[in-house]
């Protein structure tokens, strides 16, 4: 399997509290990996450092290869738009947007908008969405909003996909529904990387670490 | 692009529609006060180019606002005697002095044009007014049948006209002056007599007054380039029962009117201005803080920080840019309403600007409204730019 992106001894400090320590994990192409941990514990932080959102404090990120760390924030930006997905704890829609131009939100900034505007649709339909396409975010449920927000990172077939506690507030059975569209973009060659409490989500990935103390071991 | 920021200006539809009707009301004020102006500059100047008199002289006992009878060519039924021109040109100081004659005001019922005239007599003799406009007509002097009409008087067909029943030949159009001569129509002296001596409505005034061919209605005059023109006054005061306007003093009494009326205007329109600038500069930092997560958005999946200032810059220049236009069309309102004010008082004379200066004036005030609301929006823009990414991961919900 290939490498879609290397975290190399990777530490995070705040003030005096270092949160991550020296952490080093591989997200491989069509497989899942998962990370638990306490709450407070850095996984969100992890995540952020993994999709170039945060700077790490010290340690490299090899994005396909090539070392991206000191890379500017311009770069950085483009790059995330290409080659990440990020769905985030809460839906975060854009309240002034329908649905479907929440999906198309990262085609809008990438001049792709209309050539993309059939794709953003097959994946509401895909969703289960289709009738949802002109409402406001203010008009959906919980797990309508998960779904757009998900639809919103897969639209430009991210070659790394990051979700932030996907399953959170939802109940057992929308929780799995939004695992298996998740867990889906393996089939396209996406590694998936899930930070999440919920322990049958963790079971449904191919490999699960937790965050302990700043640090990433496998989890028991 | 451009959907996203049309999406979210509708999305905050009371608070954009706020910023746009302060920026509109400021636009309108600013518009309509320098059209106004312009209009009354450019009459004031015009009428002192044209009117070429330094004292105007009118039947003593007239009791209407000089102004009035310098700019708005108000017509009494005073007249005075004929022989007062030869008296005024023998007063020291006075370089030439030429008689006109006044009919009442021609309305619809008296003649075909519909709207109020009146009609001069002048003498060609000594007139220095009317000449040039002669001039230009090719000709030295109006026959019984010839007629000047003033900038403004509405015509039906090319070449004749007809006043109480008789076709007169235009002879040519006069250039405005923006006063009420602009609505008059210059004959010879002899015709404005023999006009008002058929209008039965006068007939008292001939019985108390004496005959028309004896009356005037007013002399202007020129006074030596030495001469002082108070002396001057003073002098034609002892000669007879006349008086004298200085056309110069009247100016200058409306000019500073006008001034205080424009600062008074003008300072309330900048009140204002300032106020929908207050409203925009606080408007858009408030948006510093408030949109941070929803920036922080944009910047996680893919836009760069010179988009996301892009974005907040062209909300701000759109709010400014509309509420520019909808003032430009208030203001439009705004100025036909004062027009329709001046027409009505005729106390200011007034050219109403070009067409060019106006479109100038409202493509100015466009520019100057958008780049202050880019300048409004530089702050968040400045700080947007440059938010942390990781923000969309820490902060609560946003709108």
């Amino acid at each position: 399997m290939g490498k879609l992106l290397e975290l190399q001894e990777i530490s995070k400090q705040f003030a005096q509290d270092e949160i991550l320590s020296g952490i080093s994990v591989t997200v491989e192409k069509g497989a899942a990996l998962a990370i638990t941990g306490d709450s407070g514990g850095g996984k969100t932080t992890l995540l952020s450092i993994m999709g170039l959102l945060q700077q790490a404090t010290s340690g490299r990120i090899l994005v396909d290869g090539e070392d991206v760390s000191g890379w500017d924030a311009a770069n950085k930006a483009a790059l995330r738009g290409r080659y990440f997905g990020f769905v985030f704890q809460r839906a975060r829609l854009v309240h002034s947007l329908t649905a479907l131009e929440n999906v198309l939100l990262p085609a809008w900034f990438l001049q792709k908008g209309r050539r993309l505007e059939q794709r953003a649709a097959a994946l509401m339909a895909r969703f289960g969405m289709s009738h949802r396409l002109q409402h406001k975010p203010q008009e959906l449920s919980l797990g309508q909003l998960r779904r757009v927000s998900l639809a919103r990172a897969l639209l430009l077939q991210p070659a790394v996909l990051l979700a932030d506690e996907p399953t959170n507030d939802l109940d057992p059975v929308l929780a799995a529904e939004i695992a298996d569209c998740l867990l889906e973009a393996r089939e396209t060659g996406a590694g998936v990387v899930i930070v999440t409490h919920d322990p049958l989500l963790a079971a449904r990935a191919d490999r699960v670490l937790r965050l302990n103390n700043g640090k990433l071991d496998p989890a028991s | 692009m451009i959907r996203l920021i049309w999406k979210s200006l509708l999305h905050r539809k009371l608070q954009s529609a706020a910023l746009i009707i302060s920026i509109a009301v400021g636009v309108a004020i600013i518009f309509s006060v320098a059209a106004v102006y312009k209009g009354v500059a450019s009459g004031m100047e015009l009428s002192k180019q044209r009117m070429g008199a330094d004292i105007v002289i009118i039947p003593y006992g007239v009791t209407l606002e000089p102004s009035l009878i310098l700019f708005g060519g108000a017509s009494a039924n005073s007249y005075m005697p004929k022989n007062l021109v030869d008296a005024v040109r023998g007063v020291s100081g006075v370089r030439q002095a030429t008689p006109q004659f006044f009919t009442h005001a021609l309305t619809a019922d008296c003649h075909d044009i519909g709207t109020q005239n009146r009609m001069i007599g002048y003498d060609p003799a000594s007139d220095w007014i009317i000449g040039p406009w002669l001039k230009k007509a090719h000709k030295t002097e109006l026959g019984p049948d010839e007629v000047i009409l003033g900038a403004k008087v509405p015509t039906w067909t090319e070449n004749q006209i007809s006043i109480l029943g008789k076709w007169y030949n235009i002879v040519t159009k006069a250039e405005e002056t923006g006063t009420t001569l602009d609505y008059s129509l210059f004959v010879s002296m002899e015709e404005a007599r023999r006009v008002v001596m058929k209008d039965t409505a006068l007939k008292s005034v001939w019985t108390k007054q004496g005959p028309p061919a004896e009356l005037i209605s007013t002399i202007l005059v020129q006074v030596d380039e030495q001469a002082k023109v108070e002396e001057v006054v003073a002098r034609i005061q002892e000669v007879g029962f006349m008086q004298p306007i200085v056309a110069s003093e009247v100016k200058k009494r409306i000019h500073s009117q006008f001034t205080v009326f424009g600062l008074l205007i003008g300072g309330l329109g900048l009140l204002a201005v300032f106020t929908s600038l207050f409203h925009l500069f606080a408007r858009f930092y408030t948006l510093t803080w408030e949109r941070q997560a929803e920036w922080g958005l944009f910047l996680a999946i893919g836009a760069s920080g010179r988009k996301i200032a892009a974005i907040i810059t062209g909300e701000a220049v759109l709010v400014t840019l509309t509420g520019s236009l909808a003032g430009l069309l208030l203001g439009g309102g705004l100025y036909k309403t004062a027009l329709a004010l001046l027409a009505t008082y005729q106390a200011f004379p007034f050219v109403p600007p070009s067409w060019s200066f106006l479109v100038a004036l409202s493509l100015l005030l466009c520019i100057i409204f958008a780049g202050l609301g880019a300048l409004a929006a530089w702050l968040p823009a400045y700080l947007g730019s440059r938010i942390d990414p990781s923000t969309i991961m820490t902060r609560g919900e946003f709108d």
